[in-house]
């Protein structure tokens, strides 16, 4: 039994159903879009905690009175 | 003065001056065009080919889950005309899962939706609905938007609030040509079984 993956097809203009095999194209472009959506995901996470790291270091200089960075000064000025 | 008689073959002709209804005429203004199930051992992508090109607009509508468990909810990637190249694509989503919340926008794989994913609660599906606005229209740029989410009886869900549009390999510029297939494929695995895609057209008044 082949471990290739399959797609389902509707003809519209028929209603037939076909189920075939994905070619190998096919296969690494869903690989690649997989890949490329987990990277995304990735940098949008990493972008966050970085934001998030800033304000918790802003706040901390802003209690003990010491100057910000710039960056710093950047997450918590709107 | 009173109304002797109404013709019925008259009453649907398109002209504006005819807005009388038999009560029996259908006007079939919103038709079911095709509706695929996923069989057992699921499959890695749904794809609707040869569309007709004439209504006025689409609308997909979704019940799915996908076999892969990795993240909970899976995006769905979508794509027109068997074009598979993800900078042909543009994106911009909102999203929120009762945790947490954020936008995601990018030259990636379209995100048509979400799903749930073989790490929520088993048998739960997601749904979603896509409108695909003046997709024969080969004046206008295609674009696409969805509303998706599910729920997991009290654990962790998402919702989706989503924009698409297609674009030209290296232009930078959107693709007008009419959309005659459509493909829905999963991040997560493939579409669990029993997972639903129903394609319907829509008329617009003439």
């Amino acid at each position: 039994m082949s471990d290739t993956p399959t797609k389902i097809i509707v003809d519209c203009s028929t209603g037939e159903q076909l189920i075939v095999p994905l070619t190998a194209a096919e296969i690494a472009a869903a690989d690649q879009a997989a890949a490329q959506a987990e990277a995304d995901a990735k940098a949008a996470a990493d972008a966050a905690a970085a934001t998030a790291a800033l304000k918790e270091s802003a706040k901390a200089k802003l209690v003990a009175g010491q100057p910000l960075t710039a960056e710093e000064a950047a997450v918590l000025v709107i | 003065m009173s109304i002797k008689h109404v013709s019925g073959s008259g009453l649907y002709t398109g002209a504006k001056g005819v807005k009388l209804w038999d009560q029996t005429t259908v006007q079939n203004d919103f038709q079911s065009i095709a509706t695929v199930v996923v069989p057992s051992g699921g499959q890695a992508t749904i794809t609707f080919s040869n569309i007709p090109q004439n209504f006025t607009h689409l609308q997909l509508r979704v019940v799915g889950r996908c076999t892969g468990a990795y993240n909970s909810n899976s995006n769905v990637f979508i794509y027109f005309n068997g074009d598979t190249t993800v900078t042909d694509y543009y994106s911009h989503g909102f999203y929120g899962t009762g945790a947490a919340n954020g936008v995601y926008v990018g030259n990636t794989p379209a995100y048509a939706m979400q799903v749930p994913d073989a790490n929520t609660t088993a048998n739960v599906f997601g749904g979603g609905i896509i409108d695909f606005l003046d997709y024969a229209n080969a004046s206008k740029n295609k674009v696409a938007r969805s509303l998706s989410g599910f729920d997991q009886n009290q654990s962790p869900g998402v919702v989706t609030f989503t924009s698409v549009g297609w674009y030209k390999a290296g232009t930078g510029s959107n693709i007008s040509d009419p959309i005659s297939s459509i493909t829905l494929t999963p991040q997560d695995g493939n579409w669990a079984q029993f997972s639903q895609a129903a394609l319907y057209g829509i008329k617009a008044a003439s």
